[in-house]
């Protein structure tokens, strides 16, 4: 694999900041603020007391003077141990300039933003592939784990045809999602059935995890071109098509291609799952900026 | 069921092209991609799957060819019924042989091979073609493909045997070569008799129909060559057994003389025949023919031309050309012998063109200087060594002294000669050799080392009788040959050479004149013949006849045979086509085969019409 983040790019990261409130959210309190009320240790504001607060968060000192009952309300800690599912089956490729690379480097990105503030991350690669296993630590904590975080991203390598869900389901009582899962996959397998990507993301929302989607796209996928009679071959199963592809069937299927994003779309949002768009071929830059201008990192 | 017009099967070939295109439409450019749901869902469930699709593009091929196949056959116009045996071929072949000549009753093998061809041709539609092939050492068509009955009788009735070996399996193969190109299936039917059908091997296409008796019986007059007091004929029994058979000789037709043949089978015998002296003399056609004729007629006869007694021309030389009277008188006397009146009487010093007119030369005294070295001589020489009164004391064995007593011969004196090896003593005495006779390089010489008149001779009747028998001894030492192989050349020479201008030269009914002319050293190159016959005349100028001819006949043995299996003539008819009703129905099938073809095509097209997905209009099932 290639170099996912140049040292210019790294140490520009790790002067940067995770925005948890961008992502899909975990469930109990850790070093970050979420930027809710909540239960922490960071006062924020006051607010008067209504019958039912717990009577242990009166500011007393305040009803002295103001002989009024006001309640603190403190900052609510994000607890960010976040899980990168990766998907690395056929679809995704495997090389400079594929999905696939594009995948490990947004996970580069937010995992040297994220480590470097303290925060824990872990690396799940699926479908697993015999031979091809990713050796990872069971967790990535902190500033100093930062470089082996990177290279254990490099070492992913592409291969696997399972389906997503078939895949998911078998690692997650291994790997267990806690906090904030990001997944990282082209939506390429189908999305119903007990290997559809739909069944891997209700598990996800059902354990309560934070879930972020980065749909990964190639400009082949969006646009293929006139290709005229072809015949297409999947990369995973092998199963062949032959279509005609003139520029009627072209537009038809940017349109299809454009329709099913939005139904990804669409499906992820009603979960609460974030959704963002990320394509093939991007560079470090272009993947720092776009996580920049959705907010993931600030 | 047949194909009235089997060209149209190249439109087969349209096939390659169909299985070109179907070929560039399998291979397709392969793109790799994610998956391929999306696509499959854009272009419907159905479409795209492999394995229909493939069935689909097979189904399609195997209607288009269903579809050429069926037009090829509608146009190739197949009939079945009667239309599928109309016009059918009949190829007969009809030996013609040497041993078809062979007679079995009434009539040669030929006549009836030839009755049986007539026989199958009757059996045919009027329609149906016949071609008529002649084998006879080649192969000749004698009728080439019709239906006109005409034609074909014209053609049976002008056939003829030959002389030639068989060749029925060339003939069958250039028959079967000429419908491979006329590209038609038709019978043959060969005729010939049981030697050659039993020479070909059984097969589906061709009847076999043997005419003729089997087992024949055949003699031969190989050859008839002279004798001193007649003729020797020689005989042959060449096939079957001998049977009784008696040899007629005729001269000019009279016959002179009838005897028992005694034959031997596988052998050759020879009988000698006596012929009357009136008869030996004369000139004229002598005939040796074996009677009752057996099964092959041809060679029962042979005869030559008998030679012509034409007296001699003599020179005869004495000194001073003064002849002894008797001698002159002896001479006379034999008119037959001796042309007496056109004796020449001639010194010893005559010049050589005198002496080279003569046939033979009679010499008194001594040798003429100028003696051609290629004339008889008879002399009665005398000279300084001569020796009186000799004591005789032998007499030798000779045809000069056939019937000759010289018991009273007594000599006054007399030369004695040296013999040379070639010389036969006539007369011995103690002196040595008075008489010799002998042939040195083909020319005869008689010498009496006494003259006539210096012995009791002329008183004796031995003395005509002597030189009768001396000029005759003399005349046959001419070297035409008796007979005459049918392969070696003919030498002539001595006098006769001079009175023969040309050769005839016959062989079957064909008769070539041979002339001489001045290069005579060049004998005629033999003619080849394939076991025929050759009759050589001598054809003489003034209309004399003379010399010697050789008929001979020679057919090698097993020429005529008599082995193999019955292969009756009924049989192979049988094997014919039978003849049609002229009303047979038939039916046409290239209008359903036409309709098959078209659906076919429509078919194929509609399977090809499904094309993939990409062409489809807005109805497509997963348009976005």
């Amino acid at each position: 694999m290639s170099v996912l983040l140049t040292p210019r790019m790294m140490d520009r990261l790790t002067r940067l900041d995770v925005n948890p409130r961008r992502a899909a959210g975990g469930g109990g309190a850790g070093d970050r603020l979420a930027g809710m009320a909540g239960v922490g240790s960071l006062f924020r504001e006051h607010r008067p007391y209504a019958p039912g607060d717990d009577l242990r968060y009166v500011d007393w000192n305040a009803y002295g003077r103001l002989r009024s009952l006001n309640v603190k309300v403190f900052e609510k800690e994000e607890n960010l141990d976040a899980l990168a599912l990766i998907d690395r089956s056929a679809s995704m490729g495997e090389g400079h300039g594929s999905k696939l690379e594009v995948a490990l480097r947004v996970v580069a990105a937010l995992g040297a933003v994220g480590l470097a503030r303290g925060a824990a991350a872990r690396i799940h690669a699926f479908p697993d592939v015999p031979g091809r296993r990713v050796a990872v630590r069971s967790i990535y904590r902190g500033r100093r784990d930062i470089d082996a975080f990177i290279r254990t991203l490099e070492s992913v390598t592409g291969g696997g045809t399972e389906p997503m869900g078939t895949a998911l389901r078998a690692a997650f009582p291994r790997v267990r999602p806690r906090g904030m899962a990001m997944v990282l996959t082209d939506f390429m397998d189908p999305a119903e059935g007990a290997g559809g990507w739909r069944r891997a993301i209700d598990y996800l929302v059902y354990r309560r995890v934070r879930v972020a989607a980065v749909h990964m796209v190639s400009a082949e996928e969006r646009d293929p071109g006139a290709l005229g009679a072809v015949r297409f071959v999947d990369s995973e199963t092998g199963e062949e098509v032959v279509i005609d592809v003139d520029e009627k069937m072209r537009a038809r299927y940017r349109a299809h291609f454009e329709s099913h994003i939005r139904e990804v779309r669409a499906y992820l949002r009603a979960k609460e799952v974030r959704h963002v768009v990320f394509e093939a071929g991007m560079t470090e830059d272009d993947v720092v900026r776009r996580l920049l201008a959705i907010g993931l990192i600030k | 069921m047949r194909f009235l017009r089997p060209e149209a099967v190249w439109l087969l070939l349209g096939a390659l092209p169909l299985l070109a295109l179907h070929l560039r439409r399998l291979r397709r450019r392969v793109v790799p991609v994610a998956s391929i749901h999306l696509w499959r869902e854009l272009a419907g469930a159905g479409a795209g799957r492999t394995g229909f699709r493939r069935l689909r593009e097979a189904g399609a091929l195997a209607l288009l060819l269903a579809a050429l196949l069926a037009l090829t056959a509608s146009l190739a116009a197949p009939v079945t019924g009667a239309a599928a045996t109309r016009a059918r071929s009949l190829v007969v072949i009809l030996d013609a042989s040497v041993s078809m000549n062979t007679r079995d009753g009434d009539a040669t093998r030929f006549e009836s091979g030839r009755a049986a061809a007539r026989q199958a041709v009757a059996r045919l539609a009027a329609d149906d073609d016949v071609t008529l092939w002649l084998a006879d050492g080649g192969a000749w068509v004698i009728a080439e493909p019709t239906a006109d009955r005409g034609v074909i009788a014209r053609a049976l009735d002008g056939a003829r045997p030959t002389l030639a070996p068989r060749s029925l399996d060339r003939a069958l193969a250039l028959a079967r070569r000429a419908l491979s190109l006329r590209r038609v299936r038709a019978t043959l039917l060969v005729i010939s008799d049981p030697g050659g059908a039993a020479s070909l091997a059984d097969e589906d296409e061709i009847a076999i129909a043997a005419v003729g008796d089997a087992a024949i019986r055949n003699a031969a007059v190989l050859g008839v060559t002279r004798t001193e007091s007649g003729v020797r004929v020689h005989l042959a029994q060449l096939a079957g057994a001998p049977g009784e058979r008696t040899l007629r000789v005729t001269v000019d037709g009279e016959t002179v003389a009838e005897l028992p043949a005694i034959l031997t089978a596988g052998r050759e015998s020879s009988l000698d025949v006596l012929v009357p002296e009136r008869v030996v003399g004369a000139s004229g056609i002598l005939e040796a023919r074996l009677v009752p004729p057996d099964d092959f007629v041809d060679d029962d006869a042979n005869g030559l031309i008998l030679r012509s007694a034409a007296p001699l021309r003599v020179v005869v030389t004495a000194p001073g050309a003064k002849v002894a009277p008797f001698l002159l008188e002896a001479l006379r006397a034999m008119p037959s012998i001796v042309d007496a009146d056109a004796a020449l009487l001639a010194s010893p010093d005559a010049a050589a063109g005198v002496l080279a007119a003569a046939d033979v030369v009679i010499a008194e005294g001594h040798l003429p200087a100028a003696l051609p070295a290629d004339r008889p001589v008879l002399a009665f020489l005398d000279g300084p060594q001569s020796v009186p009164k000799p004591l005789l004391w032998g007499v030798g064995s000779h045809p000069v002294l056939d019937g000759v007593n010289l018991a009273p011969l007594r000599l006054d004196r007399a030369l004695p000669l040296t013999a040379v090896a070639s010389e036969v003593v006539l007369v011995d005495s103690a002196s040595g050799p008075l008489a010799v006779a002998g042939e040195t390089d083909g020319v005869r010489r008689v010498r009496l080392g006494f003259r006539a008149a210096a012995s009791t001779l002329p008183l004796e009747p031995a003395f005509p009788l002597l030189v009768l028998n001396a000029l005759r001894w003399l005349r046959s030492g001419d070297t035409l040959p008796d007979a005459v192989a049918s392969e070696a050349p003919i030498r002539l020479s001595g006098v006769l050479p001079e009175q023969i201008d040309s050769l005839l030269m016959t062989l079957g009914e064909t008769t070539t004149r041979v002339s001489l002319g001045p290069d005579r050293a060049d004998p005629p190159a033999p003619v080849p013949e394939p076991g025929g016959a050759r009759l050589l005349r001598l054809g003489l100028p003034g209309g004399a006849s003379l010399g010697t001819t050789v008929v001979q006949w020679r057919l090698p043995r097993g020429a005529l045979d008599a082995d193999g299996e019955p292969r009756p003539l009924q049989a192979a008819l049988a094997r014919l086509p039978p003849p049609l009703p002229p009303d047979a129905p038939f039916h046409r099938l290239a209008p359903f085969l036409a309709a098959a073809a078209a659906a076919f095509l429509l078919l194929g097209s509609f399977l090809l019409s499904e094309r993939e997905p990409g062409s489809r209009g807005a109805g497509s099932p997963s348009a976005a």
